[in-house]
């Protein structure tokens, strides 16, 4: 039923787009062009700060630094009730959407998608996203540089999304899973 | 911003690569990086394009205007000063809209667009907007009725119900979603006071 959903989405949309071609007595295909052509400027203003992002990014996921980050959270993580091979995602995770998956991928091949590993690796992943790169994305579509208060509000963020995943957790997995 | 992310990532790559002694490693991912950075770039372009166009579309339609009316009540809430502008309302609840029927990266452009227009009608369009801010971070909250690459990696695995974490998700989501409105909120109303007191003082 989900990925009915997910598949029917685009799909719908185009359908969506024809039909407005078709009745509409206003000029859609110049309101077309002028959204994608505007588009087009946006990512021609975002990707260098996409080129910088993703090297940066890059040269992150390559060295070990993960592997230190994940040495040290993991004794924060045992705390709280999250188990230590989610370490290196969430080191991951709000830097690289790819990288996250792969990381992903490899606890599934290896704990399994259905351990307690993997169910609350999966809550986490469902929840959060690739911060850093997201923040810089949005601010340079929108020409800004004085980003105030969102770096610090998204890691604020980014810790309750952790917490509170080890929390419902916890819960529905012993009582309802 | 991206300049003091950019500096930290690097930097902290270099020296962990000092440590593990690995500088080879440190090149191939800089250049892999930045050769994914035009491949994404592409493909995100092309997205960009039609999505674009069809937001731009919906909105001459005056389909948008429908949208947004009946999201309005809630959303107005959240985004107060940018749902003074109709333009900015519509992109917004198209943004929310798309990443709710979890079309994840093909939401990217709505953010962009949304993000775009609120700074547009800002007094200081480099000072990020409050509800600039809040946008993006609800956005970092992964807002998905359904995670469809996380589902198809489960599913992929071999997992035996690869849908039993979506309501976790839901709520979990929810939860921080909630929790970042609250706290852009007090953040913008902590700056303005003392933004107040200084105009006061000085």
């Amino acid at each position: 039923m989900a990925d009915l959903l997910s598949a029917w989405t685009l799909p719908g949309c185009l359908l969506l787009l024809s039909l407005l071609f078709l009745f509409s007595r206003k000029d859609l295909g110049g309101a077309f062009a002028r959204g994608a052509s505007q588009g087009l400027q946006t990512m021609v203003q975002v990707l260098p700060t996409l080129v910088l992002m993703l090297t940066a990014v890059g040269m992150f996921t390559a060295s070990g630094a993960p592997a230190f980050l994940e040495r040290l959270l993991a004794p924060v993580l045992e705390r709280i009730g999250i188990p230590s091979a989610l370490a290196t995602l969430l080191a991951v995770r709000p830097f690289s959407g790819s990288a996250s998956n792969g990381v992903l991928a490899d606890l599934f091949a290896g704990e399994g998608p259905d351990s307690p590993a993997g169910r609350v690796a999966s809550v986490l992943a469902g929840s959060s996203d690739t911060v850093f790169y997201v923040a810089a994305l949005y601010c340079s579509a929108g020409g800004i540089r004085r980003s105030r208060h969102l770096l610090p509000v998204a890691c604020l963020v980014m810790l309750f999304t952790v917490v509170m995943t080890a929390f419902v957790c916890s819960l529905w997995f012993r009582y309802a899973g | 911003m991206s300049g003091k992310v950019f500096a930290a990532l690097c930097i902290a790559a270099i020296v962990a690569a000092l440590v593990t002694g690995d500088g080879a490693a440190l090149t191939a991912g800089a250049l892999a990086g930045a050769e994914r950075a035009v491949t994404l770039s592409l493909s995100l372009c092309g997205m960009m394009c039609l999505w674009s166009g069809l937001l731009e579309v919906l909105r001459e339609a005056g389909a948008l205007d429908k949208l947004s009316g009946i999201s309005a009540g809630l959303l107005r809430r959240i985004f107060p000063r940018a749902f003074r502008d109709p333009k900015s309302a519509g992109c917004i609840t198209a943004c929310i809209c798309a990443n709710l029927l979890g079309m994840g990266n093909a939401a990217t452009p709505f953010a962009l667009s949304a993000i775009r227009q609120i700074q547009s009608t800002a007094p200081d369009p480099t000072r990020a907007e409050d509800d600039a801010i809040t946008l993006t971070v609800l956005c970092c909250c992964s807002l998905n009725l359904i995670p469809s690459t996380l589902i198809a990696l489960r599913h992929a695995a071999g997992s035996s119900s690869p849908g039993e974490i979506l309501i976790p998700v839901w709520i979990v989501s929810g939860c921080c979603a909630l929790f970042g409105i609250l706290i852009c909120r007090l953040a913008s109303r902590i700056g303005a006071r003392r933004r107040t007191r200084e105009v006061s003082h000085g």
